[in-house]
């Protein structure tokens, strides 16, 4: 560049260093203003006056069952908050509060230690406090500057342990639930779903928090609200879920272990979905006291048997190998095996249930009928371990259902390749046939299982099982409807499902087993007995759907370690539930 | 011409900066003991500013034995370099408040990479700008800074942090000042960044269109950053003509005002040090800018020239953005003020600028190779 061009570019920068000058210049002026003619003022905003931030937990939503019975909501509450720049005296005043509510003097001073918030912004250091010392603490008041009584809620289920598993509970956010949620306004002391939907739909359920801008005196009190953002409570929830069907599904279940379910095949709707033994999920509110958690661990009552719980399918894992058995045409409806009371393969005698006795001639309906161990095991046999795989992959047993709970688990079906690498041992034909009637390794969880039946009843068609119906806006009261979505579709042929069908309706007109009759419906019902290793003790199954030709809900009763011998004991039970259904809901063009 | 003569008044400006920082640190630390009754978290920022200081020296002097000249040949590998890392901190950067800008190094050091970034886009422009002639059209020219600036700026948008991205442009910008470009040029030049910043408005994300709106008018958001600004101004404010001193000072220590070791560390000089303080914190930046002015009057190669107005126009936007913002005349953005800000990667870009600057002036009137 020439001399003139240099001399030209230094003009240049001398009138860009002047100008950042005079800009330098004018924050200096901006200075003079703030603290020399404005000085004495904010000196006293400082020192007199405080600016604060008050924010007050939004309702949360409540969660209701389909007809609107309230499952969840927020009841009034008292909630203790500390101030720590306004205390005078921390130690005492803190004394006298943990006095009053019985929480540990350290635990008050390790909340106010670890809030991480400024001496202005109120902590709340306990929650739902009694009402015993709620009016204490009303009256001690005026002695404890920094340290107020402010009204809260908290959350009730006021049906007890209805639907506990499904609902869950919420509780106080833990660290490192804060870790990870303080991007999304979290707090210490916050409460946050910790199970079920409360936990699932979190998100949905809570609500914004309202914030305050005040202004407070040099006694802490407010002297004017400057900007107020009210709360925003959450969504409210409306569940798939009918409490009356729900409840006689929990007083079948009574003290036992085991699980019920009931279930609109035709959009997947959960009506009921029922664990037992259970609990009250108020307790986690108030606080578990260590007898009852003792009891709760003792009884797994906080394990949801339903969706968590993986249990040998027995013999409603013969639809399955019926399945298979047509799909691949190893046998039709017009085949016919001889059952002796048993089979022997290998040198080894696999005794039918019946056993000393037989089943004589049975086609693929009166094996169902019977549930002929016989019949299913040659058919297992026939189709061999690979198509047996094949078709328990299409029912989804190596998936989980989806259904929108935290915590569902997969079953299990075993191959080959597994069992040779868990037990270095070969595939025998025996476990083909153990498979092939529901025992040995395969595992199915109660959701999965009504979930093939269901699959079963539509034709092929599986709608993702669901609890969520609709969320409704608090404000607008709109209703945003859950669209039911299609898990999957089998990809069976209709023949060999209606062939199915046609043997699952045989059963429920057998023997012991009539006594699931409602009314002249048509029914399709399988039993399962499993057993559990020790002598005379069983898992029972009984699945079920209706009505046959236009089904509009499944049900399934299940108990871990059951209390009859015999699955088909548990008809009359079943009958109840169908019964209840359709006097709710039945013909009335089905359910929305 | 003796080619070791040292910049004075320029170093001595540098080193006052850099000395008020660590007094400004370490009497909020003092202040924290006072009313707290023991040291905080602002003696841990002395004791590390301490230490970075100790490092960024050390560099500052290792640079003097590079002859700026060789810079030209260091520019494009290094702009790679940091586009990779500008690049990579989207993907395994770490910061606070949602944004990514950190690479995580040892411990709690961390490598923030649009810091750098700054004195690379400087030596690209000013090596893009001294191309010669014969090689490239003035035009051209124009259009290679812009194609080298306008990723890098994408980049930081993206991490996002909107504050060093508008800094490296306004840098390039005023860079392109200096350039042989006509008053038509120039007009044109400003119309496209009028354009430029209603479409960047349009793509701002919804915190940063708060933050402008909230500088436009404090009062719209006073539970938001308003609240931040205001609580800052209050601060200042309440500094008086003589500050608060290390018994007075309350808003620091209990800590009202946000980030005050970093983006409002102003206010912090503000109530510690009264308008005494802030004005003579300002003063040296004026200084320090006219000390800038004249080693670039002394140079004679275009390439220095470039580099000197680019070092220049960063101390600036930053010392103005920063410090106005915590008054409340410019929108909050997370620009650290140069020399005083808590922060291993800011001090480290400023003082390796400086050196820069020095070892400039020093071999001013060496011949070229």
């Amino acid at each position: 560049m020439d001399k003139l061009q240099q001399s030209r570019q230094t003009r240049r920068f001398l009138a860009v260093t002047v100008f950042f000058t005079l800009v330098l210049l004018g924050i200096v002026a901006r200075l003079y203003f703030l603290q020399v003619v404005k000085g004495s003022y904010y000196a006293g905003v400082a020192e007199d006056n405080r600016l604060r931030i008050i924010s007050t937990a939004a309702p949360r939503g409540e969660i209701r069952d389909r007809n609107g019975v309230v499952l969840a909501t927020d009841i009034p509450s008292f909630d203790i908050v500390v101030t720590t720049y306004d205390l005078e005296n921390a130690d005492q005043e803190l004394g006298v509060v943990a006095a009053m509510t019985g929480v540990k003097l350290q635990t008050l001073k390790d909340t106010v230690d670890k809030a991480g918030v400024g001496p202005f912004t109120p902590i709340t250091v306990a929650r739902n406090v009694s009402k015993s010392a709620a009016l204490k603490l009303a009256e001690r008041e005026p002695d404890l500057p920094g340290v107020q009584l402010v009204m809260s809620t908290k959350r009730s289920y006021p049906l007890g342990s209805l639907a506990a598993h499904v609902l869950g509970y919420t509780g106080e956010i833990g660290g490192t639930e804060l870790q990870l949620l303080r991007a999304d306004g979290y707090v210490m002391k916050d409460t946050i779903g910790k199970d079920g939907i409360e936990l699932q739909y979190e998100s949905l359920l809570r609500g914004e928090k309202s914030q305050k801008l005040i202004e407070v005196d040099a006694g802490g009190k407010a002297v004017k609200t400057l900007q107020e953002n009210p709360a925003a409570p959450g969504k409210s929830i409306i569940l798939t879920i009918d409490a009356r069907l729900q409840k006689t599904c929990e007083e079948l279940l009574g003290d036992n272990q085991g699980a019920a379910i009931m279930m609109d095949p035709r959009n997947g709707d959960l009506l009921a979905l029922a664990s037992a033994p259970t609990f009250d999920p108020n307790k986690f509110i108030s606080g578990v006291s260590s007898e009852d958690w003792k009891s709760w661990s003792a009884k797994g009552s906080l394990f949801d048997r339903a969706i968590a719980g993986s249990f040998p399918p027995a013999s409603t894992f013969k639809v399955v190998t019926g399945t298979a058995g047509l799909e691949t045409h190893t046998v039709t409806d017009r085949s016919i095996i001889y059952c002796g009371g048993g089979l022997t393969v290998g040198g080894r005698l696999f005794k039918c249930w019946i056993w000393p006795g037989g089943h004589g001639n049975e086609d693929i309906y009166k094996a169902y009928a019977d549930s002929c161990d016989t019949y299913f095991w040659t058919v297992a046999r026939l189709v061999g371990i690979e198509s047996l795989d094949t078709y328990a992959r299409k029912f989804g047993l190596d998936k989980p259902t989806g259904i929108d709970l935290p915590g569902e688990t997969t079953g299990f079906y075993p191959t080959p390749q597994w069992k040779l690498g868990k037990f270095k041992e070969p595939w025998y034909e025996g476990d083909t046939m153990n498979m092939g009637i529901g025992q040995g390794y395969v595992l199915e969880t109660p959701v999965r299982n009504i979930s093939i039946f269901s699959s079963i009843a539509m034709n092929g068609t599986l709608w993702r099982p669901h609890l969520l119906k609709a969320s409704v806006d608090p404000v607008t009261k709109v209703e945003t409807q859950t669209t039911p979505v299609v898990q999957d579709t089998l990809g069976i042929s209709t023949a060999t499902l209606t062939t199915v069908k046609k043997g699952l309706n045989l059963v429920s007109k057998t023997g012991g087993m009539t006594r699931i009759q409602v009314g002249d419906i048509e029914i399709c019902a399988k039993t399962g007995t499993a057993e559990t290793g020790t002598p005379n003790l069983y898992h029972t199954w009984l699945v079920a759907f209706a009505p046959m030709e236009n089904p509009e809900v499944a049900v399934l009763l299940m108990y871990e370690n059951s209390p009859y011998e015999r699955s088909t004991s548990m008809a009359p039970l079943v009958h109840t539930m169908l019964q209840q259904y359709f006097d709710l809901y039945g013909g009335k063009n089905g359910i929305n | 011409m003796k080619s070791h003569r040292l910049p004075l008044i320029f170093i001595i400006s540098v080193l006052l900066l850099l000395g008020f920082g660590l007094a400004t640190f370490y009497a909020a630390s003092l202040a924290e003991r006072y009313t707290l009754g023991h040291f905080g978290s602002f003696y841990s920022y002395f004791q590390k500013t301490l230490l970075l200081l100790g490092l960024s020296l050390t560099i500052a002097v290792m640079l003097q034995f590079v002859n700026y000249r060789f810079f030209r040949y260091l520019t494009i590998p290094a702009y790679v370099i940091q586009t990779g890392l500008l690049v990579a901190v989207l993907f395994i950067g770490s910061g606070m408040y949602g944004s990514r800008r950190w690479i995580p190094l040892v411990g709690s050091f961390g490598l923030q990479p649009s810091e750098l970034q700054k004195v690379v886009i400087i030596l690209v422009v000013a090596f893009i700008l001294t191309l010669p002639e014969k090689k490239l059209a003035t035009r051209l020219k124009i259009l290679l800074v812009i194609a080298a600036v306008v990723p890098s700026v994408l980049l930081v948008e993206k991490e996002p942090d909107l504050g060093s991205a508008s800094l490296l442009l306004g840098i390039s910008v005023i860079m392109l000042v200096h350039f042989r470009l006509t008053g038509r040029q120039l007009l044109i030049l400003g119309l496209v960044l009028v354009l430029a910043a209603g479409g960047v408005w349009l793509g701002l994300r919804p915190y940063q269109r708060t933050r402008i709106e909230t500088f436009l008018n404090p009062q719209a958001d006073p539970l938001g950053d308003g609240y931040n600004v205001i609580q800052s101004i209050v601060a200042t404010g309440s500094g008086g003509i003589w500050g608060r001193g290390i018994k007075g000072s309350t808003q620091a220590p209990l800590s009202f005002v946000p980030v005050q070791y970093a983006d409002f560390v102003f206010s912090l000089v503000g109530e510690l040090f009264g308008f005494a303080g802030s004005a003579l914190l300002v003063l040296l930046f004026v200084m320090l800018l006219w000390s800038t002015f004249l080693v670039f009057r002394s140079l004679t190669d275009d390439f220095a020239r470039y580099i000197v107005v680019g070092i220049g126009s960063m101390w600036f936007l930053q010392a103005a953005v920063n410090m106005g913002m915590t008054i409340g005349l410019s929108p909050v953005t997370g620009i650290p003020l140069p020399f005083i800000s808590y922060g291993g990667s800011s001090l480290l870009t400023q003082v390796a600028a400086a050196s820069i600057v020095v070892s400039v002036y020093r071999t001013r009137d060496e011949l070229r190779f």
